[in-house]
């Protein structure tokens, strides 16, 4: 299998896809930042659905204890780089004892799952990241570590939109 | 009068000319957009049966993922090579009469019967191809579709429909072709799919010979059945036949 991972772009993100991997990235127009369009990045080592809730509502459900599901969503620029926001870049690696069952949107049994909030290119982001298994945290872990180091997120002046 | 009589019948010769040019540039075009699977009917699906592995020796079957857009404007990247599952990838488009079969067919997934982990992805040309908002009126909601003129060429797509299997794990194309119903493609696919499993472990394929032998040695125990020998007929001990050369030696003086 080639080493070389295909490459999704549109609205700040580069992404590089890991092999077997679903990525999609979108612009919602919903949630607490009214009309204003934010980012929505869905990357999972299956097959996403159509529809999806900002934070893995409607595939969360479906993982199985091999799978893994990552979220990233942009918010505005008010605010950036403080208080919750403080920690800039994109984190990682993670850590497996990172993940808490506790830390899941909607608990799912078996799963766990983290968030971490930052800022970079002078917006706010969230990542929120879930492991089908909690006993087997440290091998999905470590894809989903391979996944976020192909993920660049670009100024927003000069994000190019769609797909190469 | 007779000017006029020639002066009508020049006319006449002009239009005929008109009129048959015409009609060769028609059939031109005709032929150009049948070329190009944008036809009424597309490409011709009896002459597409699905065949097995394109080329596997010289790496042209080797699966490539699907990148572009939906037609509700997301980026989208499919993992096929590599997927933990098969993938029956569907090329289709909003203008060829034989697709109009398969987006109605895929809007009744619980219908549609796709042997166990398989996934189905439509793929269209891309925005600069194709109609979005045509796409948007075929498409059912739970479909995955992406846009992406790069996919069409990645798979040496000749026209729509068309359609092609990928097993994931091993990241290689195990059938391709196409069909007037979805029926047809399941059969197909089928087919395809019970051709892999008769492979020997390790995903190689058996060489054509060897198949072709299994065959002939299925047709000769028939006959020889028929023939009553069977298993442990003392025929098939005898020694071997005499070889021309010792036949030579034997009627040597």
């Amino acid at each position: 299998m080639s080493p070389v991972f295909n490459t999704v772009r549109s609205l700040q993100f580069d992404v590089a896809v890991p092999n077997g991997w679903d990525v999609r990235i979108k612009a919602s127009a919903a949630g607490a930042q009214g009309s204003v369009d934010y980012p929505v990045v869905h990357a999972a080592n299956f097959a996403l659905p159509t529809t999806r809730e900002d934070f893995g509502g409607a595939v969360l459900e479906r993982m199985n204890r091999g799978q893994v599901f990552v979220a990233l969503l942009g918010y505005g620029a008010d605010g950036a780089g403080h208080g919750l926001f403080a920690p800039s870049g994109l984190p990682g690696p993670l850590h497996p004892d990172w993940f808490d069952p506790h830390a899941m949107q909607r608990p799912v049994a078996g799963m766990a799952g983290v968030q971490r909030f930052f800022s970079a290119q002078g917006r706010k982001f969230c990542l929120y990241a879930v492991v089908g298994s909690y006993a087997r945290r440290a091998v999905l872990v470590a894809s989903i570590n391979q996944f976020l180091a192909g993920v660049t997120i670009q100024p927003a002046a000069s994000a190019a939109q769609g797909a190469p | 009068m007779l000017a006029v009589v020639i002066l009508e019948g020049v006319v006449v010769a002009l239009l005929a000319f008109l009129v048959v040019g015409l009609l060769k540039s028609h059939a031109e075009i005709l032929r150009q957009l049948h070329e190009l699977g944008q036809g009424r009917d597309g490409i011709e699906p009896a002459a597409q049966p699905f065949i097995g592995e394109r080329s596997l020796d010289a790496g042209a079957s080797l699966a490539h993922d699907l990148i572009g857009e939906t037609p509700d404007g997301e980026a989208v990247a499919i993992g096929v090579a590599g997927a933990a599952h098969h993938t029956l990838v569907a090329f289709l488009s909003s203008g060829c009469a034989t697709c109009t079969e398969f987006w109605g067919a895929f809007g009744r997934p619980t219908t549609l019967g796709l042997p166990p982990r398989t996934r189905l992805i439509v793929v269209t040309r891309g925005p600069e191809a194709e109609s979005v908002t045509a796409i948007r009126d075929v498409a059912p909601a739970d479909l995955t579709v992406v846009m992406s003129t790069q996919g069409w060429e990645n798979y040496a797509i000749p026209g729509s429909p068309y359609f092609v299997l990928v097993d994931g794990p091993a990241g290689v194309v195990i059938g391709e072709g196409t069909g007037t119903s979805w029926a047809q493609v399941q059969s197909l696919m089928r087919q395809a799919l019970g051709d892999r499993t008769a492979r020997p472990a390790g995903g190689a394929r058996l060489p054509r010979q060897r198949r072709s032998d299994r065959g002939r040695m299925e047709t000769d125990d028939t006959e020889l059945l028929a023939a009553g020998i069977g298993p442990g007929h003392a025929s098939l001990f005898a020694g071997p036949p005499p070889t021309p050369t010792s036949v030579a030696e034997t009627d040597e003086p």
